[in-house]
């Protein structure tokens, strides 16, 4: 389960997020959704713990959290595999399955090369390997789709539809047409600030 | 491939034997040898130095002091960029210290060390003195530029320590630290033997060079001069591989 208990958030004076309480189910697929600058990311960011509320809680149950960023951020001194086996160190299944999620976003023939040398969307979907090989039960992906056409995006819908079966996976898109392709309920961020998701 | 080489091997010797071209044709107008020996004359008294047990004893003892004293700075240097940058009063605290270092003339540093700890001492703690600021700014700047979505993405995943320092954070200020290294070595060399020309150390580089020009022996100061050069060179392009082996030995990472 993931709740938002009386969430305040400010950058200096300005407030994003005003007395925002919410409740998430422990599974299943969500999409925020809402105009540009509205609070997504910002409370993505919450909920991942890579930011302090100014005010109130969030609890949460979920052990492993994997996140896809708005940015692809490799590292671009290690190969697209190595980006992926770095996140998976420990694990005695990492070359296979960062094999595996490679091929999946039919990146397969560009394991070898440095993140620098491919094109934007190609990086986007490295990250996103990334993040479902490294299988949390809290799956948070920030503008999944940047960079990448119709055709693939729907092509990789589908392993973003079934990467995460018994966790929460949470999606910020500013096109709701995203939601479907994810299969996702759509949750719209309300006020300026924030302070109801419906 | 063609480009390569000519950048990297035939340019620079090509260059090399031009500036030796260029002495050698001003020693011959000037026909002094007591001033400017031929470039031939200095490297047939280099091999008749080398021949001596006194030339490799001054050479150990010189390289010893220095490159002690370039590795000190190293360690030292890289630990106040670390302290400094993690705590902002440590900051305010060195700072002036490292703008006082970087501009107080060398030789007045000498003899103020030279009362102090006494003239064997003087090389290796000038040696320090002028490298240090030099790898502090560097790896200061290093870890200002460290890129901070990087090292958040390390704690998303939750990468472990020694997982972020050895692929996050060291790739991060690898040229800085390689910039660090290379002007460190060039002015600790030209400091370390200024240290000694000035204090005399028994059986140093720099002990030799003065007898050399006390007595007006100017192929042998050459000679001498020469030799700090190549050391310097070596050394530096030691330090180089040494980076480069480290950098591969890591880029052959298997989770």
């Amino acid at each position: 389960m993931l709740e938002l208990k009386n969430l305040t958030h400010c950058y200096g004076e300005k407030t994003v997020i005003e007395g925002l309480s919410h409740c998430f189910p422990s599974s299943g697929t969500l999409l925020f959704s809402g105009p540009s600058g509205a609070g997504k990311t910002t409370l993505l960011r919450l909920i991942a713990g890579l930011e302090k509320p100014t005010a109130g809680e969030i609890t949460s149950d979920h052990r492993r959290v994997a996140m896809c960023f708005q940015e692809p951020r490799l590292l671009p001194w290690l190969t697209c595999l190595d980006n992926i086996k770095l996140v998976l160190a420990g694990r005695s299944d990492a070359d296979t399955l960062a094999r595996l999620w490679l091929s999946r976003m039919e990146l397969e023939e560009v394991e070898n090369a440095l993140p620098t040398t491919l094109s934007g969307g190609m990086q986007q979907r490295i990250a996103l390997a990334r993040a479902l090989a490294f299988g949390g039960d809290l799956l948070l992906l920030d503008e999944p789709f940047s960079g990448l056409d119709e055709a693939l995006k729907h092509r990789i819908a589908p392993f973003l539809r079934e990467a995460n079966p018994t966790g929460l996976t949470v999606a910020v898109t500013h096109q709701k047409e995203d939601a479907a392709l994810l299969d996702a309920t759509v949750l719209t961020l309300s006020g300026s600030p924030v302070t109801a998701l419906v | 491939m063609k480009k390569q080489f000519f950048d990297k091997w035939a340019f620079p010797f090509l260059s090399v034997c031009f500036w030796i071209g260029v002495w050698w044709v001003a020693a011959l107008i000037l026909n002094k040898p007591l001033l400017l020996p031929t470039p031939w004359r200095v490297l047939c008294k280099l091999f008749s130095l080398v021949a001596t047990a006194s030339f490799w004893q001054a050479v150990g003892t010189s390289l010893l002091r220095i490159a002690g004293g370039i590795l000190a700075a190293l360690l030292l240097g890289t630990l106040l960029a670390l302290a400094t940058t993690g705590v902002r009063l440590l900051h305010h605290l060195f700072s002036p210290l490292l703008s006082l270092c970087k501009s107080t003339p060398v030789a007045a540093v000498i003899f103020l060390l030279m009362l102090f700890l006494g003239r064997q001492n003087v090389p290796f703690f000038i040696t320090l003195t002028v490298a240090t600021p030099i790898v502090w700014g560097n790896v200061r700047a290093g870890l200002g530029a460290v890129d901070l979505r990087l090292l958040e993405m390390g704690r998303v995943f939750g990468l472990s320590r020694s997982h972020m320092l050895l692929h996050v954070c060291l790739p991060m200020l690898r040229p800085y630290f390689r910039a660090a290294c290379l002007s460190a070595i060039g002015l600790a060399f030209k400091a370390g033997i200024a240290a000694e020309i000035l204090c005399l150390p028994a059986g140093s580089i720099g002990n030799l060079i003065y007898e050399s020009k006390l007595y007006l022996h100017t192929e042998e100061l050459f000679a001498y001069t020469l030799t700090v050069i190549l050391i310097s060179a070596a050394i530096e392009r030691i330090t180089l591989l040494l980076l480069k082996r480290a950098e591969q030995k890591r880029e052959v990472y298997h989770a």
